[in-house]
C-alpha cells in the first residue's frame, strides 16, 4: 500500500515536472503574422552606391562633423556597409576576379573599422586618422571596380 | 481547444513518424545485431564494458552509428539486457542520435566546420561529465540477463537478426516511441502557429534556457537538427539556443525519459537529466558568444522551429485537406519505403506473438544443421559477424551521402526546373505551388554545394556568396508569398531568377 501509494505520488510529480516543461514553451502570445524581413535603412541598393556611400562617411569623418544624439553611429555605418560589400557585389554581374578583389578589399577595410572601433568613443576618430591612407587607398581601389563594373 | 490544433498535432504525429521510420529500422536490426551475433559478452566488450574506454567508445559508435533519439530506445534496451553500465548506455543513447556521416557533412559545409567539429566534441564533454557522475552516484546499475542461447549458423543467424527486430517493435519497445511521438505532438499543441520565429535571436539572454525547454519533448532527426543550426546561424540566431536545441531536441525525447525511468527508477532518471540540463545549459551559455557567426547580419527571426510548432492557425477552416496535402507532398520516398517496412516488420512481430509460435520459431533457429557443412565451408564466428554487419551499417550511411547528394550536375538539372516553378508561381499568383517549391529550392541549393565538397570539387567564396544570394532571395520571395502580395511576389520572383541566373554562371565550370 505504502509502495503504491509513493509510486502515485512519483507519478504525478514526473506528470508536474513534464506539464511545467511543455506549458514553459507556451509564450501567451497571439501566433504572430507572416514574418517581416527588415532591410537595415542604411543599406545600399548596390555596390557602386556603396562605395559612394563610404566615401561620403571617409569626408564626414575628416571633417569632424558631429551627428546628433540616437543618429546611427558613423564608424557603425561604415562598418556594416563595408560587411556588406562583397554581398552587394555578387548581385551584380561581376565576375569572380574582381569580385575576389572587392572580398579582398572589404577583409581588409573592415579589419582597420574593426581597430577604430576598438578605441574609447572619444578617440575613434583620431584613430581613423591614424589609418586614414590605408583606408583611402582601399577605398580607391574598391571605386576603380566600380567604375568598370558591368 | 480548437480542431485545426488537434488535427495539426495528428499531422506532427505522422511527420515525425516518417521521419523516424528510416532510422528506427535500424535500430531494431542494431540492436538484433547485438544480441544474436555479438551476444551479451561481445556487446559489452564493444562498449569497452570495465576500462577507462567506455565512455569515449560509446559516445564514438553513437557518433557512427546512424539512429535517431527514437531509433536509439531499442539498441538502448538490448545494451541494458546485455548488462552494459548505466552511464555508458546513457552515452551512447545521447550521441548517437545527433550526428550521422550525411548530417556532419552537411554542417561542415553550411556552418562554420569550427562550429560543429567544438559542438562535437562539447558532446563528448557532456556525456563523459554525466556518465562519470552516475557511474559513481549509481554503481551497480548494470542488469545483465542471461546470454542469449547462439542460433545455428548459415542463414539462420541473419534470420534470427530480423526475428528480434521484429520482436522488439511489436514488443518492448513499441509503447516508448508511441511516447515519444506523443510528446512531439502535445508540443505542437502547447506552442501556437508559429511562436518560435522570435525565440532564438542572438541578443536574447533567456534564448538558450528558452529552447532547453523547448526542446527536451521535441523530436529532431540529426539530419533535421543540422538543418536547423545550419539556418540559425546563416540568420545570426543564438549559436547557445543552437546548441541545446541540437543535444536535447536531437538527442532526447520523452520515451527515452519514460524508458529511463522505468529501467533506473524516477529519481535517477530526473537526477540524471538535471545534470544534464545543467551542462547543456552551462555549454551552450559558454559557447554563445566565442562562436557567434561575424559578418552576418541578424535576420530579426527564423522558420528553423516552426515544426515545433502548430503547423495550423488555430482559425484555420480548412486543417485536415491541408494536412493530406503537406502529407502527401512532404513525404520523402525513402521514408515511405522505411515505413512499408516498419509495418511489415512490425505485423511480423505481433503474429509471432499472437500465435503462439514463438518459442517454436526460437527452437527452430537454434537447431542445428543435421548434414555436416562441407569442408570448404567456414564457418565464422558470430561476433566476426556482427562486427561486419556493425562496419557495413556505418558503410552504407557513408555510401548514402554519395545518394543523398548527387552529382553537381545532377542537382542543376533539378535546380533548372524546380527555379521554373517557383519563378513562374510566384508571378502567376500560384501560392500554393510557389509554397511548395521554395523550400525544395533551398533545399537543392545548399545539396549542391556539399556535393561539391564531398566529391572534393573546391567551392569558392565567390560561389558561396552567389549560392547565399539565391537563399535568401528566397526567403524574401516565401515571405511575401505568406502575405499574399501580389506585385512585391512577382518583384521577388524575377529578383530571383536574376540571383539564379548568376549563380549558374558561377557554378557553370561545376555543371559540366
Amino acid at each position: 500500500m505504502e509502495a503504491s501509494k509513493t509510486l502515485l505520488r512519483g507519478r504525478r510529480r514526473i506528470a508536474a515536472v513534464v506539464g511545467t516543461l511543455l506549458l514553459a514553451g507556451c509564450p501567451g502570445a497571439a501566433p504572430p503574422g507572416p514574418a517581416e524581413h527588415h532591410t537595415p535603412a542604411h543599406k545600399p541598393a548596390d555596390y557602386p552606391a556603396a562605395v559612394a556611400r563610404l566615401s561620403e562617411l571617409d569626408r564626414e569623418i575628416v571633417a569632424g562633423h558631429a551627428r546628433p544624439a540616437g543618429e546611427l553611429d558613423v564608424f557603425t555605418e561604415a562598418g556594416d556597409i563595408v560587411r556588406w560589400l562583397p554581398e552587394l557585389a555578387a548581385d551584380s554581374d561581376l565576375g569572380e576576379e574582381p569580385w575576389n578583389r572587392i572580398a579582398r578589399g572589404a577583409d581588409e577595410l573592415g579589419t582597420l573599422i574593426a581597430r577604430v572601433q576598438a578605441a574609447p568613443a572619444a578617440q575613434q576618430r583620431d584613430a581613423f586618422l591614424a589609418l586614414a591612407g590605408q583606408w583611402e587607398h582601399g577605398l580607391d581601389e574598391l571605386a576603380a571596380i566600380a567604375a568598370t563594373a558591368p | 481547444m480548437t480542431e485545426a490544433v488537434w488535427i495539426g498535432a495528428g499531422l506532427r504525429f505522422v511527420q515525425a513518424l516518417l521521419q523516424a521510420t528510416p532510422t528506427i529500422l535500424v535500430g531494431v536490426f542494431v540492436a538484433g545485431i547485438f544480441r544474436r551475433l555479438l551476444g551479451h559478452a561481445g556487446t559489452r566488450r564493444l562498449f569497452g564494458q570495465d576500462t577507462w574506454r567506455a565512455l569515449p567508445q560509446a559516445w564514438l559508435i553513437g557518433m557512427l552509428l546512424p539512429v535517431c533519439s527514437l531509433g536509439v530506445i531499442p539498441v538502448a534496451r538490448e545494451l541494458r539486457r546485455a548488462g552494459v553500465s548505466g552511464g555508458t548506455i546513457l552515452a551512447f543513447a545521447l550521441t548517437a542520435p545527433l550526428f550521422n556521416p550525411i548530417s556532419v557533412l552537411y554542417g561542415l559545409t553550411l556552418s562554420e566546420p569550427v562550429v560543429i567539429i567544438t559542438f562535437c566534441f562539447c558532446s563528448l564533454l557532456i556525456v563523459t561529465v554525466v556518465g562519470l557522475a552516475w557511474d559513481r552516484m549509481y554503481p551497480g546499475t548494470a542488469a545483465a540477463e542471461p546470454e542469449p542461447p547462439a542460433v545455428a549458423y548459415g542463414l539462420k543467424r541473419m534470420l534470427a537478426v530480423a526475428v528480434t527486430a521484429a520482436e522488439e517493435l511489436a514488443g518492448p519497445a513499441a509503447p516508448y516511441l508511441l511516447v515519444g511521438l506523443i510528446g512531439v505532438a502535445m508540443l505542437s499543441v502547447v506552442l501556437p502557429y508559429g511562436c518560435l520565429q522570435q525565440a532564438a535571436e542572438h541578443d536574447d539572454a533567456w534564448a538558450p534556457l528558452f529552447m532547453t525547454a523547448v526542446a527536451l519533448p521535441a523530436y529532431a532527426t540529426p539530419m533535421t537538427a543540422m538543418v536547423q543550426l545550419a539556418s540559425m546561424f546563416q540568420h545570426g540566431n543564438s549559436v547557445g539556443a543552437a546548441f541545446a536545441l541540437l543535444a536535447l531536441g536531437a538527442g532526447a525525447n520523452l520515451g527515452l525519459v519514460v524508458w529511463m525511468a522505468r529501467c533506473y527508477g524516477v529519481r535517477r532518471t530526473a537526477v540524471w537529466f538535471g545534470i544534464l540540463i545543467a551542462v547543456v545549459i552551462g555549454l551552450a551559455y559558454g559557447v554563445d558568444k566565442p562562436l557567434y557567426p561575424h559578418g552576418v547580419e541578424p535576420a530579426g527571426h527564423t522558420h528553423a522551429f516552426d515544426g515545433y510548432c502548430c503547423p495550423f492557425r488555430a482559425e484555420e477552416a480548412q486543417a485536415l485537406p491541408l494536412a493530406w496535402q503537406l502529407l502527401g507532398e512532404k513525404t520523402a520516398p525513402h521514408e515511405r519505403q522505411a515505413l512499408v517496412m516498419v509495418a511489415i516488420l512490425a505485423a511480423s512481430g505481433l503474429l509471432l506473438k499472437r500465435s503462439g509460435r514463438a518459442a517454436g520459431v526460437e527452437a527452430w533457429l537454434q537447431r542445428r544443421p543435421a548434414a555436416a557443412a562441407s569442408r570448404y565451408d567456414v564457418v565464422l564466428p558470430a561476433p566476426v559477424l556482427g562486427g561486419v554487419a556493425l562496419a557495413a551499417v556505418v558503410a552504407l550511411s557513408v555510401f548514402g551521402c554519395y545518394v543523398y547528394y548527387p552529382p553537381p550536375g545532377e542537382i542543376f538539372e533539378e535546380l533548372r526546373i524546380v527555379n521554373t516553378e517557383v519563378v513562374a508561381s510566384a508571378t502567376s499568383r500560384d501560392w500554393d505551388t510557389a509554397a511548395y517549391w521554395i523550400p525544395v529550392h533551398k533545399d537543392w541549393i545548399r545539396k549542391v554545394q556539399v556535393s561539391m565538397f564531398l566529391r572534393g570539387i573546391d567551392l569558392t567564396r565567390y560561389q558561396r556568396a552567389k549560392a547565399d544570394l539565391v537563399l535568401e532571395r528566397l526567403e524574401l520571395l516565401e515571405h511575401e508569398i505568406e502575405g499574399r502580395r501580389a506585385e512585391q511576389a512577382a518583384q521577388a520572383g524575377r529578383a530571383l531568377h536574376q540571383s539564379y541566373r548568376r549563380m549558374r554562371t558561377a557554378f557553370a565550370a561545376v555543371e559540366e
